[in-house]
C-alpha cells in the first residue's frame, strides 16, 4: 500500500483521456443506449422506471471499465463509435418506429 | 485477478474515496440524524406549551366544509383554484395555488398559504410548500444539510455526485479486497500497530455495510442525479422535459376549468369518506380540491394502504364530483411495476417499513442510526490508512507534511461535526420559538463548526482531534437529555411513562452515542499506554 505506481497511467495526456472517457465517454455511451432502446419501446412508463436507476448502474460500470484499457484515447474511439451506433438505431427509430409514445 | 487490475482498482478506491470523504461523512451523518427528522422536531416543540397538547393533526380530523366555508367567508375568491391541504404532526397548513381563470382578478391570481388553528385561518406568506420560519428545527436543519440543500439546487446536485462516486469506491473496494473477502472478516488484530488496526476496521465494517450502502450509492444517484435521467429522456419529446415529468409524474387538475358552479352544495366531507373507503385499511395523509368551484372539481387524496399487505403502498384516488366518477386511481395494492420503482427507493432510503415487522419504526431507524455511524467510521479510517501510507520513509518530507496537513483538515472537518450536532441541541433548547429561529441556528451551526474545524486543524495533532471531539460529544450527549429535563420538564422517565416516544428516542438517541463516545475515549486511553500512535 499504497498502489504500485508501476501499473498505474503515468502519462498527462492519457489520464486526460481515461478520466474524460470515464466520466463523460461513459455517459454517454449509457444515455444514447437507452434512448435508442427508448424509441423502440412499447411502454414508456416501464422504461423511465428502469432508466431512472439502470443509467447509474450502468454509467459506473463502463467508468471501472474504461480504466482498464492501455489507451484511453482508443477507449475514446470506442466509446464515440458506440454512441454513433446508438444515434443511428435512435434516428432510424424516430423514422420508423410506429410506437406513440 | 492481474496484479496489474488489483493496482488500477485499488488507486480508483484511493482516488475516489478520499476525494468524496468529506462530502460523505457529512451526508451520512447528517442522514443518520434526518431518519429522527420529525421526532427531533416534536422534540424542540415540546417545549413551547401552545403546542402541548394539541393532538395530532390528520386528513380525519378535519372537516373540509367548514375549512372551505372559512375561506369564502374571508373573501377568498375561490374559482379555478387548487387547495392543498398538508398535514405534518400537529400543524395542518393550506395552501392555495393561483386560479386557472384567465379572467380572474389580480388577487386570484396569487398564491395564498395558511395555517390551520381551530378553523381560524392564519394567513402566513405563500413558500411553497406552506412552511413557515417559527417551524424550522434542527432536525430540518440536519436533513437539509443531508443533501447541502443549503447551497440550493446545486448542492443537491452535488450531494448526487457524491453518490455516484460513492458507488465506485464501493464497488471498487469490493473488487479489491474480493478475493481475501472471507479470510479477512475474520482477522482482527487491535494490538497491532495502527495501521493494521484502521485496515483491519475499515475491511470488516466495510463489509458488513456492503448491503446498506450500495442501497444508499445508488437510491443516492437516483435522487440527486435525477434530472440526468429527466434531461436526457427529454430528447425523445424534441427537448421537452415537461412532457417527460408528465410521464413520470402524472399530475391532476390539468383539465380544462369548467363553468363557475356554487361551492356550497358540495359535500366534500362525503368525498373523503368516499376515498377512505375505497380501499382496505387505507389511510389518506394529503388532501387537495383541484379547480375548486367549477363543473370540472375534482376531489384528490393520496395516501396509504397497509403495508403488511403491500410493501409499496401509496395510493392515490381523484373523484370527479360532478359525476361523483374515479377520475383516477392508483390502487395501494395491485401497482405495476412502473409505479412501484420510485416508490420501493423512498421506502428504503428513508427506512419507513418497521411497520412490517412486530416493534414499530423505532427500531429500524436505530439499526439504520448505527448503520450511518459505521459508514462514518469506515470513512475516517478509510482517510487513516490513506494517511498512513503515505508516511513512509521514501516520501519526500514536503509531500509527507503536505498530506499531513491535508489529513489533519479533513479530520478537523469530519469529526468537529460531532460536538457541534450535540451542542446544537442544547442551543435549540434554549432557543425561543421565533421568526429568526433559522437565522440563529444555521449561525450557530456553521460557523460553530467552521471555528471548531480551525481549532483543531490549528492543533495539528489527529490523536488531540478525535479524542476531544469524541470526548466532548461524549459530555455534551450526556447533557441533552438533562437539559432537555430542565427546558421542558420532559424528563427521560416522564416521557417513558407518559409515552411520548418521540420525545423520548431522541433523548435514548444521544444516551447511545454518549456512551459509544466515552467508551471509545476510554478505550484510546488505554491503548497509549500500550503502543505508541504513529501520528
Amino acid at each position: 500500500m499504497p498502489a504500485n505506481t508501476k501499473y498505474l497511467t503515468q502519462s498527462k495526456s492519457q489520464r486526460f483521456a481515461k478520466v474524460s472517457a470515464a466520466i463523460l465517454g461513459s455517459f454517454l455511451v449509457s444515455t444514447t443506449m437507452h434512448l435508442a432502446i427508448a424509441i423502440w419501446c412499447t411502454n414508456i412508463k416501464v422504461f423511465f422506471a428502469t432508466y431512472s436507476y439502470t443509467l447509474f448502474v450502468q454509467w459506473s460500470t463502463l467508468m471501472l471499465l474504461t480504466f482498464l484499457y492501455k489507451n484511453g484515447w482508443k477507449c475514446w474511439l470506442l466509446y464515440l463509435s458506440l454512441s454513433a451506433v446508438f444515434c443511428t438505431i435512435y434516428y432510424l427509430g424516430t423514422m420508423y418506429s410506429t410506437i406513440n409514445l | 485477478m492481474s496484479q496489474r487490475i488489483h493496482n488500477i482498482y485499488f488507486h480508483l478506491h484511493t482516488v475516489s474515496g478520499i476525494a468524496i470523504s468529506i462530502g460523505l461523512f457529512v451526508i451520512f451523518f447528517a442522514g443518520a440524524f434526518s431518519l429522527f427528522m420529525d421526532p427531533i422536531k416534536d422534540w424542540e416543540q415540546e417545549k413551547y406549551s401552545e403546542s402541548y397538547a394539541e393532538q395530532a393533526s390528520s386528513t380525519a380530523n378535519i372537516d373540509y366544509n367548514r375549512v372551505v366555508d372559512s375561506l369564502q367567508s374571508r373573501g377568498v375568491e375561490l374559482y379555478g383554484r387548487n387547495l392543498n391541504f398538508h398535514f405534518e404532526d400537529k400543524t395542518t397548513s393550506l395552501s392555495l395555488s393561483k386560479s386557472v381563470d384567465t379572467l380572474a382578478s389580480n388577487t386570484a391570481k396569487k398564491n395564498l398559504s395558511f395555517i390551520l388553528k381551530d378553523y381560524n385561518l392564519i394567513e402566513q406568506e405563500a413558500r411553497g410548500r406552506g412552511r413557515t420560519d417559527s417551524e424550522f428545527s434542527l432536525g430540518r436543519l440536519l436533513y437539509l444539510l443531508h443533501y447541502y440543500y443549503q447551497l440550493g439546487k446545486p448542492g443537491y446536485y452535488l450531494a448526487g455526485l457524491v453518490s455516484l462516486f460513492f458507488l465506485l469506491a464501493l464497488v471498487t473496494g469490493v473488487i479489491v479486497h474480493w478475493k481475501k473477502i472471507t479470510m479477512n472478516f475474520f482477522v482482527f488484530r487491535p494490538k497491532q500497530k495502527l495501521k493494521t488496526v484502521w485496515t483491519d476496521a475499515h475491511t470488516v465494517l466495510g463489509t458488513i455495510g456492503i448491503p446498506f450502502q450500495f442501497l444508499y450509492a445508488l437510491s443516492g444517484c437516483m435522487f440527486g442525479l435525477g434530472v440526468l435521467v429527466y434531461t436526457s429522456s427529454a430528447l425523445l419529446y424534441d427537448g421537452e422535459v415537461k412532457e417527460v415529468y408528465k410521464v413520470m409524474f402524472p399530475r391532476d387538475g390539468e383539465q380544462a376549468l369548467g363553468a363557475k358552479t356554487d361551492i356550497d352544495s358540495y359535500d366534500f366531507n362525503s368525498f373523503y369518506n368516499q376515498a377512505e373507503q375505497h380501499w382496505d385499511e387505507y389511510t389518506p395523509t394529503a388532501i387537495s380540491i383541484l379547480q375548486i368551484g367549477s363543473t370540472s372539481q375534482q376531489f384528490k387524496s393520496y395516501g396509504f394502504g397497509s403495508i403488511k399487505q403491500k410493501f409499496v403502498n401509496q395510493g392515490e384516488l381523484v373523484i370527479d364530483t360532478q359525476t361523483n366518477e374515479i377520475v383516477r386511481e392508483l390502487s395501494p395494492y395491485n401497482k405495476a411495476y412502473s409505479d412501484t420503482v420510485r416508490g420501493l427507493m423512498y421506502r428504503l432510503h428513508f427506512a419507513d417499513f418497521g411497520g412490517l415487522g412486530n416493534f414499530g419504526n423505532a427500531l429500524l431507524k436505530i439499526i439504520y442510526f448505527l448503520m450511518a455511524l459505521l459508514t462514518c467510521f469506515v470513512i475516517i479510517t478509510g482517510i487513516l490508512i490513506w494517511l498512513e501510507a503515505r508516511n513512509k520513509k521514501n516520501i519526500p518530507e514536503k509531500k509527507k507534511r503536505y498530506n499531513q496537513n491535508v489529513g489533519h483538515i479533513y479530520l478537523a472537518i469530519c469529526l468537529s461535526m460531532l460536538p457541534i450536532t450535540a451542542a446544537a441541541f442544547i442551543f435549540t433548547s434554549f432557543l425561543p420559538n421565533g421568526p429568526d429561529r433559522e437565522l440563529w441556528l444555521n449561525c450557530f451551526y456553521f460557523i460553530g463548526w467552521l471555528l471548531l474545524s480551525l481549532f483543531f486543524w490549528r492543533k495539528k495533532s489527529n490523536v488531540f482531534t478525535t479524542k476531544y471531539t469524541l470526548f466532548f460529544t461524549g459530555i455534551l450527549g450526556l447533557c441533552i437529555p438533562i437539559v432537555n429535563g430542565i427546558s421542558s420538564s420532559n424528563w427521560l422517565w416522564l416521557s417513558l411513562m407518559q409515552g411520548n416516544y418521540n420525545v423520548l428516542i431522541i433523548d435514548l438517541l444521544w444516551l447511545l452515542l454518549a456512551a459509544l463516545c466515552l467508551y471509545a475515549v476510554k478505550k484510546s486511553n488505554l491503548k497509549k499506554q500500550q503502543s505508541k500512535p504513529s501520528l
